[in-house]
């Protein structure tokens, strides 16, 4: 880095350690579009990245008496982003475990298929495909699977009888077989993703 | 499963990546022996990054702002209280609180299921306190409507209009549902505050305790976790959803009377002192409408709370009593502001 950028900056880190506004206000017109774009390529979301630098320059601001002004700013930033995006992305992945066990379960064959089938294709298409149950079977099939409910936990929150249950999540199963089995899609997202690896 | 390398990231970062791309990566995350090496590989696309030039301006400034409200909210608290002190003048408007009033009892038959929807209104200048059949009990800010449906037996489910603080009386086999026009939320048991009246953000819910589930209402797949302590704001025309850290009593102290502006413009500033006082405000000048304003306003008289704001605000205003029209209507009472 240019040395003259880099002495501005420990001098505004310096500033900041005591408080000032004006020099937070600054440094987070010099990094937050960065760190916006880096987070967004993690992340894909817009309104996640917006929490994400939310996120990072409170912590800045909370920790601004243990800045070190001779040490590089780039750096102590990162580390603060890295464990934001860390956090995140856990978080999502946690959000969409349920997704992921649905596609092992329906659209994953051979462990190849786990490196040719396109991850952001499959989110959708499990979300395509569970819209397209009847409203019942959807709620108790969601259940089972986002909720991770058993069947008689399912029976008695929905007041039905447990063979009911296990019906519906029976004919949900064949309906989702059923659905993916005509779909043309698959292939072409296989051949897409065999592409570009 | 193997080494996490550059080339899984890129793929995450070019948003055409695999199943197995994502495992590896999240994999990579979590506490563990593969966390230094992730850490490694991250730090060093950190460093070799180059951000697009397209500024997002209007994004970044926003969050900028958000930041800037969390951080002054430590700086200012101690101005509030002095504040809060000067205003605490005599004159007092408590309006005893009216258990709501019951204004529709409509009963339909539906499938042998007896289903009935109560209305329960505050009119603008009252707060009203509600009971539900279930003993749920919350209160509703002037202005607010709240609709029940009673006699469904899985779930139990309220529609808002405006702002109201729920306690919400627990039951885990019926979720509590309330849905506004910007999202939905589930409660299982818990005590929290709804706002979907226009103003800067178009829902606005702060948890005390427990926990609820928001639910987007365009995709009723995407749901959002609230802890307590935490504001959730939604913003319909980009589809956003923001959390910050609060302090709830700020934002659920309108039951006990207060009217609490945290720097807010005036032109939201006198929307809510249009329902508080159940009167009507013009402001003449271009300039005042983004004028911020910072109070706690305690159960003052209109002229006591306008006085203030003119000793704050570069400000006059003028108050119009009621007037009878001419088809025989008395209309609201009129502030005119305009600049001093």
């Amino acid at each position: 880095m240019n040395s003259n950028l880099r002495n501005i900056e420990s001098e505004l880190v310096k500033k900041l350690k005591e408080g000032d506004q004006q020099a937070f206000a600054e440094l987070f017109e010099r990094f937050s579009n960065r760190l916006y774009h880096f987070a967004l390529g993690y992340l894909g979301s817009g309104p996640i990245a917006e929490e994400i630098v939310q996120d990072v320059f409170l912590k800045i601001w909370e920790k601004r008496a243990d800045l070190k002004p001779e040490q590089s700013f780039k750096s102590y930033i990162f580390t603060i982003t890295f464990n934001s995006i860390r956090k995140f992305f856990i978080r999502k992945d946690l959000e969409e475990s349920y997704k992921q066990q649905f596609a092992a379960e329906f659209m994953v064959h051979t462990s190849r298929d786990e490196e040719r089938i396109d991850y952001e294709w499959m989110l959708k298409e499990v979300d395509r495909i569970i819209n397209k149950l009847p409203e019942r079977r959807r709620e108790i099939f969601i259940l089972s699977r986002k909720e991770e409910l058993s069947i008689n936990e399912i029976a008695e929150k929905l007041d039905l009888a447990p063979k009911t249950v296990k019906n519906q999540l029976t004919e949900a199963s064949k309906f989702i077989k059923e659905e993916l089995k005509d779909n043309n899609n698959l292939e072409l997202i296989l051949y897409f993703s065999l592409f570009y690896k | 499963m193997g080494r996490i390398e550059k080339k899984h990231i890129d793929r995450i970062f070019n948003r055409k990546y695999s199943i197995a791309d994502h495992r590896m990566l999240s994999e990579g995350f979590k506490q563990g022996d593969k966390l230094e090496d992730t850490r490694e590989l991250v730090e060093q696309h950190w460093d070799e990054f180059e951000e697009p030039q397209e500024k997002n301006k209007e994004t970044l400034n926003r969050v900028y702002n958000q930041i800037n409200e969390i951080i002054g909210k430590e700086k200012h608290s101690r101005k509030l209280s002095l504040i809060h002190y000067l205003t605490k003048v005599a004159a007092i408007l408590f309006i005893p609180l009216l258990i709501a009033s019951l204004l529709l009892w409509n009963q339909r038959n539906e499938k042998n299921q007896e289903v009935a929807t109560l209305n329960f209104e505050a009119p603008y200048g009252i707060r009203s306190q509600f009971t539900l059949p279930d003993g749920t009990k919350g209160w509703l800010n002037s202005g607010s409507t709240l609709k029940y449906t009673a006699g469904l037996p899985s779930q139990r489910s309220v529609e808002l209009e405006g702002e109201a603080y729920f306690q919400v009386k627990r039951d885990e086999a019926r979720p509590f549902y309330v849905q506004t026009d910007a999202f939905d939320i589930k409660v299982l048991g818990t005590k929290f505050n709804v706002n979907t009246f226009d103003g800067e953000v178009d829902g606005d819910l702060v948890l005390e305790s427990g926990s609820v589930q928001i639910i987007d209402r365009t995709n009723k797949n995407k749901t959002l976790m609230v802890k307590p302590g935490q504001r959730i704001t939604y913003e319909k025309k980009l589809g956003a959803y923001y959390r910050s850290s609060v302090d709830v009593d700020e934002y659920i102290n309108w039951i006990e009377g207060k009217l609490v502006f945290q720097n807010e413009p005036l032109k939201e500033v006198v929307k809510r002192m249009e329902r508080y006082y159940n009167v009507e405000f013009e402001i003449k000048d271009e300039a005042l409408p983004s004028l911020k304003f910072r109070a706690v306003l305690e159960e003052e008289l209109l002229e006591e709370s306008l006085r203030y704001m003119s000793l704050v605000l570069p400000i006059e205003y003028k108050i119009i009593e009621r007037q009878k029209n001419s088809d025989g209507t008395v209309s609201r009472r009129k502030v005119i502001i305009t600049k001093n």
